[in-house]
């Protein structure tokens, strides 16, 4: 393949599906206010569009989980914004062609890993992803600022993916984190279940590069009955087989803008 | 072709596979099947093939391992895309199958149009319903949850506080943060964020 459009930056244009148009009506419907209702149904288009894309490069993007999707939120904000697992929110703008810049409104200027531009043709019936941008200072995106679309998986994976355990609640578990059942042989599975009955818990592996054994690291949530918290437990437990963990292992229980809310090391006795 | 080399969902493979999707859709060579024996109306052959060709580019992304490198990529694209089309074809028949077929393209869409939009006119009486409705609810608080939601170590910045603020007094979120003495202007959006998320049920039980 050549590579022609050096000059150009690399932007996809794909067709907006009809199942796409009728979720976006259907959410659209939802509010009688006509400004709500397009604004609704322009940022599902663009959200919609970006979620084709991301699913086609073996991405989990997940519109059922985002904010963007409950009707409240779309009535109180303008939000258009994807949740992607693994990653965090990527917020996906709708502009119209002849733009020169995105408005962004306050309430999505935070919180969010990217913000993807989509342009829609009149008819809305075309989406051209048109770049994105890492994170945005005012109120106006200008389209000659964002980076190439070429660049967004690569700048997705330097992020450090982050585990969203408020969705634990919900049932939604990343990738690579298995129930406890399948950890431990049965007494001990089931005094575990006993002792975290009102959690949800979940183990993963970890394996570190060069020679250093494994480690099972669990986490346990449980929702405190009378507030809004809750605790975690973290176990760190060496693989079978093995009788100690790793002697310089040291965790870090870092929150999303990686303020270190936990930290134990191993201990060198037996 | 790379994309094929590497596991699938990581990044040596994104990134060809985005590359392949725009070469693919802007080669000119995306075929149109059923030209002359199209069986539903012409107007909406346009819509069916995009469809179609939506669908074939997810699936040529999900099966590239099945890429035999000795064939031809278009013509593979091809191949996905006629049975796409025949798939796409048979989806819309099916959904127009109790409609009355008089100007099909409107009944079976429901596409709108920008012009859609910007040809009808806005009621200023019909204004904000949903809006008002929301903000009756947190100002008369039944149950006493929206003024406990507060920002951690601030009992005073309540949901409540911060719902009224923005959405009965119209300030900007940076007036909020001020107003407040919020140190920073995404802990309220966090805040709110969240918030909206939990109490999601109570509105959906009062409104």
């Amino acid at each position: 393949m050549n590579n022609q459009n050096t000059m150009n930056p690399f932007t996809l244009t794909i067709p907006v599906s009809f199942e796409a148009h009728e979720i976006a009506e259907e959410h659209s419907q939802k509010h009688a206010n006509l400004a709500k209702a397009k604004q609704v149904y322009l940022n599902t288009l663009a959200v919609l569009a970006t979620e084709f894309y991301l699913k086609c490069l073996g991405l989990e993007p997940n519109w059922q989980a985002s904010d963007s999707c409950d009707p409240f939120t779309q009535t109180l904000l303008d939000v258009a914004d994807l949740w992607v697992n693994g990653y965090g929110s990527l917020e996906c703008r709708p502009v119209l062609s002849g733009a020169t810049f995105c408005p962004i409104p306050g309430e999505v200027r935070s919180d969010r890993i990217g913000y993807v531009v989509v342009q829609l043709s009149e008819s809305l019936q075309e989406a051209t992803l048109l770049g994105f941008a890492e994170r945005v200072d005012s109120e106006k995106l200008f389209l000659s600022q964002l980076r190439s679309l070429v660049e967004l998986p690569e700048y997705l994976h330097q992020l450090q993916p982050t585990t969203n355990l408020g969705n634990w609640l919900q049932g939604v578990f990343e990738s690579g984190w298995q129930s406890l059942e399948t950890l431990l042989s049965s007494p001990e599975a089931m005094s575990l279940a006993f002792r975290y009955k009102n959690g949800i818990g979940r183990w993963k592996q970890i394996d570190w590069e060069g020679d250093r054994d494994s480690v099972h690291l669990k986490m346990i949530l449980e929702p405190k009955q009378t507030s809004e918290e809750m605790d975690i437990t973290v176990e760190v437990l060496p693989i079978p087989g093995q009788a100690y963990l790793p002697s310089d292992l040291h965790i870090l229980l870092l929150d999303e803008v990686e303020t270190v809310m936990m930290e134990a090391k191993a201990r060198d006795e037996k | 072709m790379t994309a094929k080399q590497h596991p699938y969902g990581s990044l040596p493979r994104q990134i060809p596979l985005g590359l392949l999707m725009k070469a693919i859709l802007s080669s000119g060579r995306l075929q149109h099947p059923q030209k002359g024996s199209f069986s539903l109306p012409q107007s909406l052959y346009k819509e069916v093939r995009n469809e179609a060709i939506q669908q074939a580019l997810f699936e040529v992304c999900q099966k590239i391992e099945q890429y035999d490198p000795s064939h031809e990529v278009m013509a593979w694209v091809n191949f996905l895309l006629d049975r796409r089309f025949i798939d796409a074809c048979r989806k819309y028949c099916r959904q127009g199958i109790t409609q009355v077929p008089r100007d099909t393209r409107v009944e079976l869409q429901h596409t709108q149009t920008q012009e859609d939009f910007d040809k009808v006119t806005s009621n200023p009486l019909d204004c904000d319903s949903e809006l008002a409705d929301l903000i009756e609810l947190v100002e008369s608080d039944p149950e006493g949850i929206f003024s406990r939601e507060h920002i951690r170590k601030r009992s005073d910045v309540t949901f409540q506080a911060i719902f009224l603020a923005k959405f009965k007094q119209d300030r900007t979120w940076e007036e909020i943060t001020e107003i407040f003495g919020i140190s920073s202007i995404s802990t309220v959006h966090t805040f709110f964020g969240r918030c909206l998320k939990k109490l999601r049920p109570y509105f959906q039980k009062y409104l």
